[in-house]
């Protein structure tokens, strides 16, 4: 018997076994897309049920599920992006990363809410998802193509152009550096946690996605067409049309005197002569063009082609602020076009930027302090700002070759490896993941965030803390032990339950309009309350999930180098290591989490509709 | 007088990256404080109120910060911090990146 639909989804899951070469569907009922929403949410839910501890991040039981939801498809802004969730090779626990583009949409429209894919393949394969089926497909002669040859290769192959979205591995995720990252529609990124090492780990170069003929139902579409017209609008003017006309990196100036900018490796807090290096030189100093995603009025991504030095001709996506702060300020390129290049670069080879970032500019310090010479770095001279020897280790790291291959563990791993003095000039976690691209000695919040989150990056904040944005009071002051955690874990749900919904951030910045898309694509009765327990799930679950796969809170602290005390700039003096306890304990607190282990209280997985977890830990 | 900058705001240009101001206080005043000087900048001026400023709790807004003579103003005094003829002000409005 046909069940009626299911307002807001697709009602299948797409499950692919590599192993076996063989697919199946699973159809879920409306009480789970109730509960968990999409996204984050519910793959965290398929990650638990079906990870146990012991499965390795490469194993190939692991699994890699990519989820959207919702708004996926529909006419709202930004609305190709899914969400990626395995076991992450950078913490061998949990991981989630977004990436926008289109195939969230063509996913949708090839009829599934989302895709978990299962064991290894015998021989390199790509998928062909279409018409509600899928192709395995040969991918010998792709292997050891960059990111873009491969789309560009499956698309010629495909005869599909723009009808297809392509998401594929370089030659980081064949040769499993820890943070390699999956690249799809021409340089969107699904970044942190290595998830593009746990594709290689299953020999699957690239997964594409035809535009199908499927349209997720909706309840109310003239209210969503309505809303997605204000969504779109409230973007648009966000921060005062900023992001609008300068796109992400309008916040390189703000970063540099706000001290969160990454200088040299946390060395400093001041930076001169950098205004080649905004978004506000490069829009109006090189060509540029929108290149929107899916559904996308925003269009804060743009193509670039440099008119200007020694990159002049080089045509690629413009960076955004996390490229412009590792290959501008943190390792100190003056050039725009060489962050261009480098940036590039780092999309072609298939890595993270951020970790790559950190990476390099560890690198670039223990050179200069003599604890790495030209004999460790196979002759290349990495001092700050050498951009053609940044590009050659970027390509040592993405093929694992001689010194490359040390730092294709990431900076972590790398820095323990060299030891010495060496060891404590690195910037990560000790879980094994890195910072986003800032400066976070001057922005507690996200500190406590990358160090205490379950997803290898972020989960709780997203940029400045601000639960004004909720309808709370504003925080007073940003460097309160008390105050900041007790304001992360009020906001603490929102960004995880925005992850849900198969949209790109930026598109949604009013929460009460969005909450109103949910509740016009679905027909359920959505608010804050509701939202907030819906993201709150997803951080619950992946936070048992954590524990399961070895979490200890002796790792949820920042290396010695990023919880140092900032030398200069606004925030010159201001030390968090005195109060790491202090704030740890009061998230934990306010979170409901318990105070000495970090463990999720019974009564807190309890209120989320978790209790089947609590016998678990 | 207090020489200051805003950033980020909509007029900004590659040209003109920030405003300058160049706000009056008493010459004499020991007890003029950043609250003062954000009541006066923002007086007459609904928009900008509403950008910097939680009118219910006085607060400034989660994604305002200043920055006062180099220093993080959360590390002085915040609102209440004293300034004084010569003071350098920088405004700073900001977002996540990308």
């Amino acid at each position: 018997m046909n069940r009626g639909p299911i307002f807001g989804y697709m009602g299948k899951i797409l499950r692919v076994d590599l192993s076996e070469k063989r697919i199946w569907k699973d159809e879920l009922d409306e009480g789970t897309y109730k509960k968990y929403i999409g996204g984050v949410s519910l793959g965290a839910k398929s990650l638990y049920e079906e990870v146990p501890p012991g499965v390795e991040w490469s194993s190939p039981e692991n699994r890699l599920i990519l989820m959207t939801g919702p708004f996926a498809g529909t006419r709202i802004s930004g609305s190709g992006t899914f969400c990626a969730l395995s076991k992450g090779p950078m913490t061998n626990m949990g991981a989630s990363t977004q990436a926008n583009g289109f195939f969230g949409a063509f996913l949708r429209f090839s009829g599934f809410d989302g895709l978990i894919i299962h064991g290894r393949a015998s021989s390199p394969t790509y998928l062909f998802i279409h018409d509600g089926e899928v192709e395995f497909k040969d991918a010998t002669h792709l292997m050891g193509n960059d990111t873009l040859e491969t789309e560009e290769a499956i698309k010629k192959e495909l005869n599909m152009g723009r009808k297809l979205s392509v998401y594929a591995i370089g030659p980081a995720g064949e040769n499993l550096v820890r943070f390699a990252a999956l690249v799809g529609d021409g340089g969107h990124v699904a970044a942190h946690n290595g998830l593009g090492a746990v594709m290689g780990s299953k020999n699957l170069k690239a997964i594409a996605v035809h535009c199908g003929s499927l349209r997720p139902p909706i309840k109310d579409k003239e209210r969503i067409l309505i809303l997605s017209k204000k969504l779109l609008e409230d973007a648009k003017r966000f921060n005062n049309g900023r992001l609008y006309k300068w796109g992400t990196n309008n916040l390189f100036r703000i970063a540099a005197k706000a001290g969160w900018l990454p200088i040299k490796n946390y060395t400093t807090n001041i930076i001169e002569d950098y205004e080649k290096l905004t978004g506000e030189y490069m829009r109006t100093h090189f060509e540029t063009n929108a290149k929107p995603c899916w559904a996308c009025g925003l269009r804060h991504v743009h193509h670039v082609r440099v008119t200007e030095g020694p990159y002049e001709g080089l045509e690629a996506e413009e960076p955004e602020y996390e490229c412009a702060a590792a290959w501008g300020a943190l390792t100190a390129h003056k050039e725009p076009g060489t962050v261009v290049m480098l940036s590039n670069m780092t999309d072609r080879m298939g890595l993270d930027v951020n970790e790559s970032g950190w990476t390099i500019a560890w690198v670039m310090e223990c050179f200069e302090k003599g604890l790495l010479t030209k004999k460790d770095t196979d002759g290349l001279e990495m001092i700050w700002g050498n951009a053609e020897a940044t590009r050659k280790m970027l390509q040592k790291i993405a093929n694992r070759e001689g010194f490359g291959d040390i730092l294709a563990e990431g900076v972590k791993r790398a820095s323990e490896h060299i030891g010495g003095e060496a060891a404590q000039l690195a910037v990560y976690t000790h879980k094994g993941n890195t910072p986003r691209g800032h400066d976070h000695r001057a922005r507690w919040s996200e500190l406590i965030d990358t160090c205490l989150s379950d997803t290898g990056t972020i989960e709780s904040t997203a940029g400045p803390l601000r639960p004004d944005l909720l309808g709370e009071p504003p925080v007073e002051n940003h460097f309160s032990p008390k105050e900041v955690p007790r304001n992360m874990a009020l906001v603490s749900g929102w960004v995880q339950f925005t992850d849900c919904l198969g949209v790109c951030q930026m598109c949604i910045k009013n929460p009460f309009m969005t909450i109103e898309c949910v509740e016009a694509a679905t027909g359920w009765e959505m608010d804050l309350k509701r939202a907030i327990a819906v993201g709150k799930r997803a951080i619950n679950q992946l936070r048992v999930f954590n524990i399961k796969h070895g979490l200890k809170r002796d790792s949820e602290r920042p290396s010695s180098r990023y919880g140092s005390t900032p030398v200069d700039g606004p925030v010159k003096g201001k030390e968090i290591m005195p109060v790491w306890d202090d704030l740890v304990r009061n998230y934990y607190t306010h979170m409901g989490w318990d105070v000495v282990s970090g463990k999720p209280l019974p009564e807190t997985l309890r209120a989320l509709g978790l209790e089947h977890l609590i016998a678990e830990l | 007088m207090i020489p200051g900058s805003i950033f980020g705001f909509e007029e900004q240009s590659a040209e003109n990256p920030y405003h300058c101001l160049r706000l009056c206080i008493p010459e004499e005043s020991g007890s003029y404080t950043l609250r003062d000087v954000l009541s006066e900048l923002v007086a007459g001026d609904e928009q900008l109120e509403n950008l910097i400023l939680d009118r219910k709790s006085g607060r400034l807004k989660g994604n305002a910060l200043i920055i006062l003579n180099e220093v993080h103003s959360d590390l002085l005094d915040g609102l209440d911090t004293k300034v004084k003829v010569g003071d350098r002000l920088v405004l700073l409005y900001t977002l996540a990146g990308g």
